[in-house]
């Protein structure tokens, strides 16, 4: 019963996996547009890096290779460095001055 | 396997310098030592490269073209650490500033080493989080942490671009390697062109996704602008060249897009460039307008546009970054600020550094004894030579545009009067008076003989 619900439930199109990228992808961009909060915004940047994977396991589906996957490891492990070096500058951000909203570092006009 | 001598000789000094810097603090040792294993491994490079040495084993694919770019990129950095050890001396910063910069040259050189999109993403990376770090080098400094923080989050947007791209690539194609490949109006293979096309056109600030561009380069300190504007360019179109010469020119009209790119940033970079009270912002801009001709040159595929396109990159990062190191020398002087104003009669405070900042800015508008002229005439022919009138005049019009900002700074430092009427000379040391002449040099020597230059990439640009 349990494998007929997983077959039910499991991804028959590869193009959903394409659309669910898609549109974690526009959630983060547009989180990163609208949240106030510092590392909000580096949470919606992790949400965009982090699509790219379900992509990369949609083409290997649809391809049967194991290439995407391989490169979908890469994806993450710099999703996870990069993390690091955005707290990094967030907390030597507060500790100068107290700031952890993106309209009080408005130093640097675009 | 020689052509990976470079690459190790710079793997192995960056882990010899961590070790040193734990022993032995001082900035120049260790700047010292970097210079000295940049330019080892940079000379060591382009011997290999006139010899003809070649590397295509595992996902590494080593020509003679990338071995010279290898030669460039890290003779660059080895003069801008030259130049740049007694500026971050005297600023609060942290001695990690060096391997920043030969991590950012060791990821660009990775980067350039394959066909494999695995590797250019990795190395890609390693020079972009290292470029993000070493703009928020400065101790103390809340403006070089917010500069950093803007470059941290759109740069990862690119990231994420190149990554989808690369999946479509896949799912196009079913390999990962950037080769020719015939696939004939596949959906897939244009969006991951366009994907692949955005994410570079974010690296090199191109027009509608220029905006960390200013801020980046303002915040850093002035040395690591030097750097970050100059040398990760090279890199960058070499790899965007790989893509004009296998990706782009399956889609039909592609071009138009990389050319309508090339335009607007062209325009809007100029253009704005007038806007600007502050010389380093004003250079900023500049860079923008200069992605916009690059992108110019690769929009149509053709021999003497492309391989121009690339000597121009070359010589144009000669002439920013020496730029950029004498406004870093004249940051070390209190009070500093890169409002116009202070350039006002710095001609009579210190002649050689205005003399040679006046210099690198008719190399970057273009005049003939300059090395750039010879880029810019070089593109100008092959978009004539394949019909593209359009992007040709609009090219000069463009050009135009751009000497009057650059003529500003040059009346403001010459024929201006000072604001102050005290007489107050500048001091400037002999490091870096050598390090500057041979940036100058290097622009003169290659305007006056370009086929030194011109003709090696011209054998090795198309045979790899």
């Amino acid at each position: 019963m349990i494998e007929g619900l997983v077959a039910k439930f499991l991804v028959q199109n590869v193009e959903q996996y394409f659309v669910l990228a898609f549109i974690l992808l526009g959630i983060g961009l547009f989180g990163m547009m609208v949240r106030k909060n510092l590392i909000t915004i580096l949470m919606s940047l992790e949400l965009a890096l982090n699509s790219v994977n379900i992509a990369f396991v949609g083409i290997d589906k649809m391809n049967s290779l194991i290439d995407g996957q391989i490169f979908a490891l890469f994806t993450i492990a710099l999703a996870a460095a990069e993390a690091a070096v955005g707290l990094g500058i967030i907390i030597s951000l507060f500790r100068l001055r107290k700031a952890e909203n993106v309209n009080e570092i408005i130093d640097l006009k675009g | 396997m020689k052509a990976l001598y470079p690459d190790i000789i710079v793997i192995v000094g960056i882990i010899a310098l961590i070790l040193i810097e734990l022993v032995l603090p001082s900035f120049d040792l260790i700047g010292f030592l970097g210079f000295l294993i940049s330019l080892v491994s940079g000379f060591l490079a382009i011997k290999y490269s006139l010899e003809g040495y070649t590397f295509s084993k595992w996902l590494l694919d080593i020509s003679a073209f990338s071995l010279l770019l290898k030669g460039i990129i890290y003779i660059l950095s080895a003069f801008v650490i030259f130049t740049s050890v007694s500026f971050f001396k005297s600023k609060k910063t942290f001695l990690e500033n060096v391997y920043t910069f030969l991590l950012i040259a060791l990821g660009l050189s990775i980067m350039i080493s394959s066909k494999n999109l695995v590797v250019i993403l990795s190395g890609l990376e390693l020079a972009s989080i290292s470029m993000y770090i070493a703009v928020g080098m400065l101790k103390d400094d809340y403006v070089s942490k917010e500069a950093s923080f803007k470059y941290l989050v759109l740069g990862s947007m690119a990231t994420a671009f190149f990554g989808l791209g690369s999946a479509f690539y896949i799912g196009a194609t079913s390999h990962l390697d950037i080769i020719s490949v015939s696939v004939n109006h596949n959906t897939a293979f244009a969006l991951a062109s366009l994907f692949l096309f955005v994410a570079f056109a974010l690296k090199v600030s191109a027009a509608p996704f220029h905006f960390w561009t200013p801020d980046a380069y303002e915040g850093a300190p002035t040395s690591t602008t030097a750097f970050i504007s100059t040398v990760p360019k090279i890199g960058f179109y070499a790899v965007i060249f790989l893509l004009a010469s296998y990706v782009f020119p399956i889609i039909n009209n592609f071009s138009y897009i990389v050319g309508i790119v090339g335009v607007l940033s062209m325009f809007w970079g100029n253009l704005v460039a007038y806007a600007q009270n502050s010389a380093k912002r004003m250079l900023a801009y500049s860079s923008i307008g200069h992605a916009g001709y690059f992108l110019i040159g690769f929009s149509k595929y053709n021999v003497l546009s492309v391989s121009s396109t690339m000597f121009y990159v070359i010589v144009y990062a000669f002439a920013t970054a020496g730029a950029f190191l004498v406004l870093s020398i004249l940051e070390k002087n209190e009070n500093w600020t890169h409002d116009m104003n202070n350039y006002k009669a710095l001609y009579k405070k210190n002649p050689f550094l205005a003399t040679a900042l006046g210099l690198f800015l008719f190399a970057l508008i273009g005049i003939p004894p300059f090395a750039t002229f010879v880029g810019k005439l070089g593109i100008f022919l092959g978009l004539v030579n394949s019909n593209a009138w359009f992007f040709a005049i609009l090219f000069i019009i463009g050009s135009i545009i751009a000497a009057g900002y650059y003529l500003k700074l040059i009346v403001y430092m010459f024929f201006k009067e000072p604001v102050t009427e005290e007489d107050q000379s500048l001091p400037l040391s002999l490091f870096d008076t050598i390090g500057v002449s041979v940036f100058l040099i290097s622009v003169f020597f290659f305007g006056v003989f370009p086929n030194v230059l011109f003709d090696i990439i011209l054998k090795d640009m198309f045979h790899g």
